[in-house]
């Protein structure tokens, strides 16, 4: 008994001596010791390696039809109409179909280094209970930023087709410049000049050649981001969700 | 002559007397205690040992005859052929062709039984078969499939060592199998006359196993790697009930390799136990086309894929058996006409093989290993010398408490004529919303082998239902095969990776149909890219025909089974040591969880220019999964919440918590695509896939979903049709910072490649789904007119935190 009980006493004070011992950061960091990946991603949209538009002789956008994005609203149609000012008037279930086209849409997004590891969150639900959740930590390092580079669009218009459709039946042609998104008028030199491929193009001396529309964006720069985005599943149970 | 006669046989007396009186002195001298090697070298006199050295076996025909059922007939024979069989001596060895056999039958005086070894080893060889096709009794055949050959560098091996009798389910024998270093060959000869390969280089399949053969009325013949019914069990030793399989690493044939990741104790070379390297080689010289370079690899082929396993396994099975199928409509339906009429004649008919094999991964330190087992391993990589490779280590189930497996299911082999398979449904796509209809039907699942409106070919069948893979590697490394230069080598050899990766597959059914085609050249393509990786169509010739294989697939998996416990995903996992569960793998996964898959198509395969071409039409590829992230099921947290278990739920993976979205996809259409092999770092150490994909305009029904998780409401781009051209790489190379491995995805998507009015992306329908049941409502549409999206994508796995 006597040696039992020397025995558990010895039990006991090695285990007080390791709580009371304090671990260094170094020795916590080996333990937490996260394993994960580092993520590059880098994409590129209708540019050459040096995210220029690549709109050269052979480049992919050397016609620059076919590098337009349409997107057409639900039930959104025109009818001739002669009473109207612009010829045509709005209809929601046939007609001419309107779409909005992006047109010269480019762009490199590159992101250099992303590191992907698993982690806890902890959080408090609805009712104040904790939660430990498993999350997608994604790490981010200023010293590597996010390079956005002439992302965009270089004009915006609204384009029609020249045939009908309409919320049943999708219309069609022969000729692919009677589809909206393949409508390509460019800004002509002169008022007089007939150089109006598709449809009737406005004179500028400015943007000639270039393809028309009320409106460009372009953005550039460097995003760095120091820090960590947490990613996890949120059910009804969590206070924003 | 009498004289003579009386002369022989007094010569005879004489002999007969020296021979007792050597036996008697004989016995006297066995006073004397033998050594061990006396004693050996006596038993051996026991036994049959056969020698037999042959030049040269010629064979005209050998065959396999199934009875099927066909559209006109419920059993019509139909024979597979090989003709021009020849066996020679191995161009890759200087052993004369022999075999040699040995034979004892002895009995153990303890116990009383009667056990057999037996053992066979044939020197290296070359065994040709000029043409393999599938035939009708009337000697109607398809094209040929191709010229086959096996090549073998080293010896074969096969022993056999039983205790009690020769099949005993209650007693342990032990078995060698050896099949080394074989290269096997499948050669076509395309439109330009060009004959091109396919190889399997350094096949093996190099097993030493102890388990018990028998027979059983309903299972066939079976090797198991217990004795009876029993189970090795986590903690169970092996013994004489409970066996095992060891697939032992084989040393290359060559001689002179540089040692890559993998070299035995005698620092020789090994590749895995299980290896299949599959190469490729272009216009081969037909006057030796199986000659081998220096490094005894077929010479001029290029590596697209390897696969490999090693080390023990246990609670394993293999069992082969004749399957009658005559009144069976279900497992691959009744037989139909090449106009589509159908018959009430089963597909299977009243003969055919069925085969099953399932074993168990030993874990890190699993108890089966005994003394002397290697824990199981699994590796993916380049084919070839001067490649990179993955290895999947510390193998267990879902739950990491269990053994990871591989079973095969059901599979059988078949030979028929008939247009269509059937496939099983799968339920949660036949009830995943499109538009106003489900995303798959039950006609999705009878699928066509082959488009041709007036004939049948004759097909061989490979059907597999209810394939089981379930392992998770919480260590994967990245490997280097021989001869990789030292700078290519990679700065650690990952031994203490803290990552693993898992794809697991749950009931996986699949049918394979393949018959010979003589292909239309000018409408058989392959692809070759132009200096800015745009890919280029190219037809094999402007007239004639070309050899290819026809093919028709379908496959299909299964998310996860009732109570989670078994599921097909796509997994990282994040191993490091919990310090909440003594430094055991953290086993947080992330990725994509619980697909739900099938996959359908016909086409044809070609090996012309040097890359494997597959024509793919009338292809369907549907598609539900899970994007998830959380703890494995089973897996101790990391941090203990104030309350409640401190343990991911065991049916986590039938849970929605983990999941951050499900994505839903159905992709119909015509693809065309070629796979380049460059797995040897001097071309890049990649698999690259170039090809393209047409949605007709007409198409309905192909969607891309991103749904809630919860209540099912999504958003559907749905019914898009254009046509895509695509040039991915899949690189695995070296990290320049770290050293260290990684993988590279790099892709160049054309939108509308041919610039025209069909080609254009569109997705005619945008819709948002409401939760649960309704259809959907429009929002709009998309069309995107051309274009090109280039995109790098790599991950480097990292072991310690983020810098």
């Amino acid at each position: 008994m006597k040696k039992i009980s020397t025995l558990l006493l010895a039990l006991c004070a090695t285990v007080t001596h390791a709580d009371l011992q304090t671990l260094d950061n170094d020795a916590l960091q080996a333990i937490n010791g996260q394993a994960g990946a580092d993520l590059s991603l880098m994409l590129n949209l209708n540019q050459t390696s040096n995210s220029i538009f690549d709109n050269g002789i052979g480049g992919v956008c050397e016609n620059v039809e076919f590098c337009h994005i349409g997107l057409a609203i639900n039930k959104r149609f025109v009818q001739a109409d002669a009473t109207k000012p612009s010829g045509w008037a709005e209809t929601s279930d046939s007609g001419n179909k309107l779409w909005l086209v992006f047109k010269g849409v480019q762009g490199t997004l590159n992101i250099q280094k992303m590191g992907l590891d698993g982690a806890d969150l902890k959080y408090l639900d609805k009712s104040n209970t904790e939660i430990i959740k498993p999350a997608i930590q994604l790490s981010f390092s200023a010293a590597q930023p996010i390079l956005i580079r002439n992302f965009g669009f270089n004009a915006l218009s609204i384009e029609q087709d020249n045939f009908t459709s309409s919320t049943t039946a999708q219309g069609s042609s022969a000729n692919i410049y009677d589809y909206a998104y393949f409508k390509k008028p460019t800004y002509a030199a002169t008022a007089n000049s007939a150089n109006q491929q598709i449809a009737t193009a406005t004179p500028s001396a400015y943007d000639h050649g270039r393809e028309t529309g009320f409106m460009g964006l372009m953005m550039n720069g460097n995003l760095a981001i120091q820090g960590k985005v947490m990613v996890f599943s949120c059910d009804g149970s969590h206070p924003r969700c | 002559m009498k004289k003579n006669k009386e002369n022989h046989s007094s010569k005879f007396i004489l002999n007969a007397l020296t021979t007792s009186m050597l036996l008697v002195s004989g016995q006297i001298y066995a006073l004397e205690a033998l050594t061990d090697a006396d004693l050996s070298a006596v038993n051996g006199q026991d036994g049959i040992s056969i020698q037999t050295t042959f030049n040269e076996i010629n064979v005209d025909n050998a065959y396999w005859d199934d009875h099927a059922g066909t559209p006109s007939s419920a059993d019509q024979v139909l024979r597979a052929q090989a003709s021009g069989i020849k066996v020679q001596k191995s161009n890759g060895s200087s052993q004369p062709l022999s075999t040699n056999y040995r034979l004892d039958v002895g009995s153990n005086p303890t116990t009383g039984k009667t056990g057999l070894d037996f053992s066979m080893q044939s020197s290296p060889s070359l065994i040709t078969v000029n043409s393999f096709k599938v035939c009708n009794t009337s000697a109607t055949c398809s094209p040929t499939m191709g010229q086959l050959a096996i090549q073998t560098t080293s010896p074969l091996n096969l022993a056999l060592t039983t205790q009690d009798g020769l099949f005993n389910a209650n007693s342990q024998s032990s078995m060698t199998l050896g099949i080394n270093n074989a290269n096997i060959y499948l050669g076509q000869v395309d439109a330009r006359s060009q004959l091109n390969q396919l190889i399997l280089r350094n096949f093996n399949f190099n097993f030493v196993g102890k388990g018990a053969m028998l027979i059983d009325p309903t299972r066939g013949v079976v090797l198991q790697t217990n004795t009876g019914t029993n189970v090795a069990g986590v903690g169970q030793t092996p013994n004489t009930t409970y066996g095992y399989v060891d697939f032992n690493r084989v040393a290359d044939s060559a001689s002179g390799l540089t040692a890559g990741t993998y070299v035995d104790s005698s620092g020789k070379v090994t590749n895995s136990g299980l290896n299949i390297e599959v190469m490729l080689s272009s216009n081969v010289d037909k006057a030796n086309p199986y000659a081998l370079d220096a490094t005894n690899s077929p010479q001029n082929a290029k590596g697209l894929i390897r696969l490999g396993a090693s080390g023990r396994m246990v609670n394993s099975y293999l069992q082969v058996r004749g399957m009658d199928g005559t009144s069976d409509s279900t497992i691959l339906g009744t037989a139909n006409t090449a106009s589509g009429t159908a018959s009430s004649n089963s597909i299977l008919g009243n003969s055919g093989i069925a085969f099953r094999m399932k074993g168990e991964f030993t874990k890190d330190n699993d108890s089966m290993l005994g003394a002397d087992g290697k824990a199981t391993t699994l590796e993916i990589g380049g084919a070839g010398l001067n490649a990179y490779g993955f290895e999947f280590g510390n193998l267990t189930g879902l739950n990491s408490a269990t053994r990871g497996y591989f079973d095969s299911g059901n599979i059988y082999l078949n030979l028929a004529d008939t247009k269509t398979l059937l496939m099983p449904n799968n339920a949660t796509l036949n009830a995943i919303r499109l538009g106003s209809g489900t995303l798959t039907t039950a006609a999705d699942y009878q699928h066509n082998i082959h488009r041709d409106t007036v004939n049948n070919p004759f097909s061989l069948i490979l059907a597999m239902r209810g394939a089981e893979f379930q392992a998770f590697s919480r260590r994967g490394r990245f490997t280097t095969s021989a001869n990789v230069a030292a700078a290519n080598q990679f700065a650690d050899n990952g031994a203490n990776n803290q990552w693993g990766l898992a794809l697991p597959f749950y009931n996986l059914n699949a049918n394979a149909a393949v018959y010979g085609l003589d292909a239309p050249a000018n409408s058989a393509y392959y692809y070759t890219k132009d200096a800015n990786g745009k890919p280029i169509q190219n037809v094999v010739a402007a007239s004639g025909t070309t050899s290819r294989l026809g093919f028709g697939i379908a496959a299909g998996t299964t998310g996860r089974d009732a109570t989670g416990t078994k599921t097909t995903s796509v997994l990282l996992i994040d191993g490091s040591p919990n310090a909440n569960n003594g430094g055991s793998p953290t086993d947080y996964y992330m990725g994509l969880r619980n697909i739900d898959m099938f996959v359908k198509g016909n086409g044809s395969i070609g090996l012309e220019n040097g890359s494997l071409n597959i024509s793919l039409k009338e292809m369907l590829l549907a598609l539900s999964t899970e994007i998830a992230a959380g703890y494995l099921p089973g897996a101790k947290y990391k941090t203990c919440p104030a309350t409640g278990s401190c343990t991911s739920p065991i049916d986590n993976f039938a849970r929605n918590n983990d999941v951050l979205f499900g994505l839903k996809l159905r992709l119909g259409g015509d693809l065309n695509l070629s796979i380049v092999p460059n797995s040897s770092i001097a071309d890049g150490s990649a698999l690259t896939v170039l090809g393209d994909f047409t949605m007709p305009a007409t198409a309905t029904g192909n969607t891309v979903q991103i749904s809630d998780p919860i209540d099912g409401s999504a958003i559907g781009f749905d019914n898009i049709t254009g046509k895509l051209a695509f040039n991915t790489a899949l690189v695995v190379g070296k990290d320049t910072a770290s050293g260290l491995g990684k993988v590279g995805v790099n892709t160049a998507v054309y939108f509308n490649p041919d610039k025209n009015i069909d080609g254009a992306l569109r997705v005619k329908d945008i819709n948002f789904y409401p939760p649960s049941t309704g259809a959907g409502a429009r929002l709009g549409e998309l069309a995107i007119t051309g274009g090109r999206l280039n995109s790098s994508f790599s991950i480097v796995p990292r072991n310690g935190a983020f810098n």
